[in-house]
């Protein structure tokens, strides 16, 4: 735990104790899907910030989790539990096979080839009728069943994989495995030349991300019980992107605060437009789109290692001052 | 073939059309240190790239250990105990420097993905030991109080030693290094000579790359000489300091015990000129940690003055400032009476400031020609674009090898060559002030020499102002007016560059004597490391 910090017990308080504090459905509702979204963020964190490629792709592995579990309970009627693990699974097999054929694409190839793949899978969903339902969709996907059929259950089981998927990810980067992550990222000769197989390291990071994303799909498609392909494009996967920029990529905390911020936001267009209809659809684009471009400009390393650096210095301040206010201290003592 | 450690078989490497390496063969036993000279651009660093698996030669094969190389994958040379360390710096910055040298360990150590993140109790130990192996080896190239700072915020002779216990971690058997010394002043050269015999007696083998002579001499086996791709000499350090071919492509003439003048006419006839630059009270600071506690200095105009000091004294950190890419937390920067501490650095340039940084900063995908016509950019406007061509005609007269390159592009230059490029850019710009960071950085003897000559004609010749960071200490002083001493970012002394020449204290840590040798390794302390 040690490489964790305190900030781990903190965040253990908050989730289990979050549910007393918004016992309205609405609120916990919002809570869930925050989580959804956290557990995406982070398996993107990993993808892009640690390992430096950028993935425009992200929703699709979502979308192939959420239609496995999907697909598994209602057609085959196999637990929700043991089609998660499916869901987890057989996007991380996607996300190996994508891996493999674009290895060596980088930059701003990797990023054209992931939103390829993107818009393959979304239409993929869209025409495989028999199984998927089309563009009409699934509906009557079960609900889980975790300790009774309930958003409080649905809350702490999501909350619960947040944490051992955030607990996984934070070891991992203090880790010889997450290092060697960082390392490709800064320099891919140095990192060959310390014995990194590159294209493994690439491949892993991605069938990480994948895994990531196909289990909070599968969690989503059971929490919502309904299912269409619109979820699964382009718009969401730059979501999930924005929220990792504004978290701080570099940072697995990072992407845990940049869900928050962006469901937030999210949130509060919703409420708005009830008042202001002319903030409904995809006025959320903008805001998220301006939101990007003024990180950028202002805080390109992100919310959390600002904060991060600013708690720092004004630690050290502090000590610094001390330090002079006892120096005082032991001249005036000295006279 | 009876099989030798190392064989460099006829290998052969071309750059677009350029032949970089041509034919080249030579051998390395166990435990011996072989020195790899020539002039900028003859390929040393290409063959340390085939030997080390970055490139695979065109031609030839290099056989290690009886086997050849060419049937290893890149990242198999580390676990097979070829390590090495990179002329222009390939360190992980957002890492610790004990995080960048536990990546060294990858190679010898096994951890996969799931027991990472689960922690697992092998996990757990097997980072305890990369911890504790990475601490030792800090501790030997004398980096362990620095092992919690974050690798970007070190200067840059320091990161050239977290790069060999980078290497050494692995535990190679030979080790590949490029210019280790570039960048380090006289007395910590010698800590790292003595390092190198430690080394040595630890049973591994050293190719290295270097332009301090000196240094070379003093501690390697063997020595073979490039010039222009070729093998031009092969022998011991007497045979090749004595070779007339050596001497004429890259040695130079050796004046015994040059006098040590200082420019002493310039300095007591100028008459008190205006001051062109005045630093006041400058503190700065990388994240929590202070680097410059308060720094006062001024430049006249037409001055040459030095900054010296040890590696992370603030030297760059103070030029940064100065010119506007480092935030100062306090103090002000005047620059031709005008206060520029919070002017940002491309607005600085147009004012008539230059600097020369200390890793170059080339525009790598541009051609070399492009990067010298950015130089001059911001005047285009005023000067007409054939003024602007001539003095690009005058720089290549400078330094011809850019003219012959002029289409290649600026990354692919060898390390001297970028040197030589970033100077050149900055002396387009035509400035009033010249900021140059260790501009023999890289450079071949010949060169290095010469290049400070060429900063002396400039100020004669332009009136150019120049403030210099130099770790030939001797050479610098001697073409300065006056100097600063820089210790743990204070200013230690200044005076005329002959007062601070004569300093006792100065004479032993900066200049040293220009010939030296080492003492006899220090076998007990190697042994604390191998344990
Ligand atoms: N990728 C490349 N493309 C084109 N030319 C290259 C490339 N890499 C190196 N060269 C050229 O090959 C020659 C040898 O370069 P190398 O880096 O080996 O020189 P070096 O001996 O290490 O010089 P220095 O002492 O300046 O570091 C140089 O002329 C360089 O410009
Ligand atoms: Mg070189």
């Amino acid at each position: 735990m040690k490489n964790i910090g305190k900030g781990i017990y903190v965040y253990l308080a908050l989730v289990i104790f979050a549910p007393l504090l918004f016992q309205d459905d609405y609120y916990l509702s919002l809570l869930v899907i925050t989580g959804i979204y956290a557990i995406v963020a982070i398996g993107l964190s990993i993808v892009m910030g640690l390992t430096g490629q950028i993935s425009i792709g992200q929703a699709a592995f979502w979308g192939i989790g959420a239609y496995t579990s999907a697909v598994l309970t209602t057609k085959y009627e196999i637990s929700p539990f043991l089609a998660l693990i499916a869901a987890a699974i057989i996007p991380a097999v996607f996300a190996f096979i994508l891996a493999r054929a674009i290895a060596g694409l980088s930059g701003y190839y990797l990023a054209m080839a992931t939103l390829a793949f993107g818009y393959i899978i979304q239409i993929l969903i869209s025409e495989w009728e028999s199984v998927t339902g089309g563009a009409t969709g699934m509906i009557g996907i079960p609900s889980i069943d975790f300790f009774g059929e309930s958003e409080l259950g649905m809350y702490y089981l999501v909350w619960g994989v947040v944490t051992v998927v955030l607990l996984f990810s934070l070891n991992l980067v203090e880790s010889r495995v997450g290092r060697a992550f960082r390392a490709i990222h800064k320099s891919e000769i140095a990192a060959t030349s310390m014995g990194i197989d590159v294209r493994k390291y690439r491949l892993l990071a991605f069938v990480v991300g994948g895994l990531f994303a196909g289990l909070s799909g599968g969690l989503y498609a059971h929490y919502v019980g309904t299912l269409d392909p619109q979820p699964f494009g382009f718009h969401e996967s730059i979501v999930f992107i924005t929220i990792v920029v504004i978290g701080g990529m570099t940072n697995i905390w990072g992407a845990l605060v940049g869900t928050f911020v962006i469901e937030m936001i999210r949130a509060g267009l919703t409420s708005l437009s009830d008042t202001f209809p002319a903030l409904s659809g995809d006025v959320d684009t903008i805001v998220y789109g301006a939101i990007l471009v003024l990180i950028i400009m202002f805080m390109p390393e992100g919310l959390v290692p600002k904060i991060q650096s600013m708690v720092q210095s004004y630690k050290h301040r502090r000590s610094t001052a001390t330090v002079v206010v006892q120096k005082n201290k032991e001249r005036e003592t000295a006279r | 073939m009876t099989a030798k450690f190392l064989q460099v078989d006829k290998i052969t490497m071309d750059f677009g059309g350029v032949r970089a390496v041509d034919n080249v063969s030579f051998s390395v036993e166990p435990g011996e240190i072989v020195a790899l000279i020539g002039p900028n651009g003859a390929g040393k660093s290409t063959v340390l790239n085939m030997i080390s698996g970055t490139i695979p030669p065109l031609q030839g094969e290099i056989y290690y250990q009886g086997k050849p190389l060419s049937k290893l994958k890149g990242h198999e040379y580390s676990g097979a105990g070829i390590s090495r360390t990179f002329q222009n710096l390939q360190t992980f910055d957002d890492m610790t420097v004990l995080e960048n040298v536990m990546v060294g360990l990858h190679a010898r150590t096994k951890s996969e993905l799931f027991s990472c993140g689960i922690r697992s109790l092998s996990a757990r130990r097997e980072e305890r030991s990369m911890r504790e192996q990475a601490l030792e080896w800090l501790e030997f190239v004398g980096l362990a109080d620095l092992k919690d700072q974050l690798a970007g915020n070190l200067a840059y002779g320091k990161l050239k030693q977290m790069e060999i216990a980078r290497a050494m971690v692995a535990k190679p058997k030979l080790l590949l290094l490029d210019e280790p010394a570039a960048g380090l002043n006289h007395s910590e050269t010698l800590e790292m000579s003595k390092m190198f015999q430690k080394i040595k007696y630890l049973g591994t083998a050293i190719l290295l790359v270097e332009h301090d002579m000196d240094m070379i001499m003093s501690i390697a086996d063997r020595i073979i000489v490039l010039d222009r791709g070729k093998k031009i000499a092969e022998g011991t350090s007497s045979e090749i300091q004595a070779n007339p071919k050596v001497i004429a492509a890259y040695i130079g003439e050796e004046k015994e015990e040059e006098p040590i003048q200082t420019s002493k006419k310039s300095s007591s006839q100028r008459v008190k000129k205006k001051t062109i630059l005045s630093v006041k009270n400058i503190v700065a600071r990388y994240g929590p940690v202070e680097v410059l506690h308060g720094i006062d200095l001024h430049v006249s105009e037409g001055e040459i003055v030095s900054l010296l000091g040890s590696n992370g004294a603030g030297k760059t950190t103070l030029l940064n400032c100065i010119c506007g890419l480092h935030a100062a937390k306090s103090g002000t920067v005047e620059f031709n009476e005008r206060d520029i501490s919070k002017t940002s650095a491309e607005k600085i340039v147009p004012l008539g400031m230059a600097h020369v940084p200390e890793r170059r900063q080339i525009f790598s995908t541009l051609t070399v020609e492009d990067n010298l016509y950015l130089g001059a950019s911001h005047r285009l406007s005023r000067g007409s674009s054939q003024q602007i061509e001539k003095e690009i005609k005058d720089v290549y007269k400078l330094f011809p090898i850019l003219e012959e390159r002029k289409n290649q592009l600026g990354g692919t230059l060898s390390g001297g060559q970028q040197q030589m490029l970033a100077i050149s850019r900055a002396l387009l710009s035509r400035p009033s002030l010249l900021l140059l960071d260790e501009p023999s950085l890289g450079l071949a003897p010949l060169v290095g020499k010469e290049i400070l000559e060429i900063v002396k004609r400039i100020r004669d010749e332009w009136g150019t102002t120049v403030l210099l960071v130099e770790q030939n200490a001797r050479a610098a002083l001697a073409i300065s007016d006056r100097a600063y001493v820089l210790s743990t970012g204070k200013v230690l002394m200044h005076g005329s560059a002959e007062e601070i020449m004569n300093h006792p204290e100065i004479q032993s840590a900066y200049l040293g004597k220009s010939q030296t040798f080492v003492d006899s390794p220090e076998v007990q302390s190697a042994d604390q490391v191998q344990a």
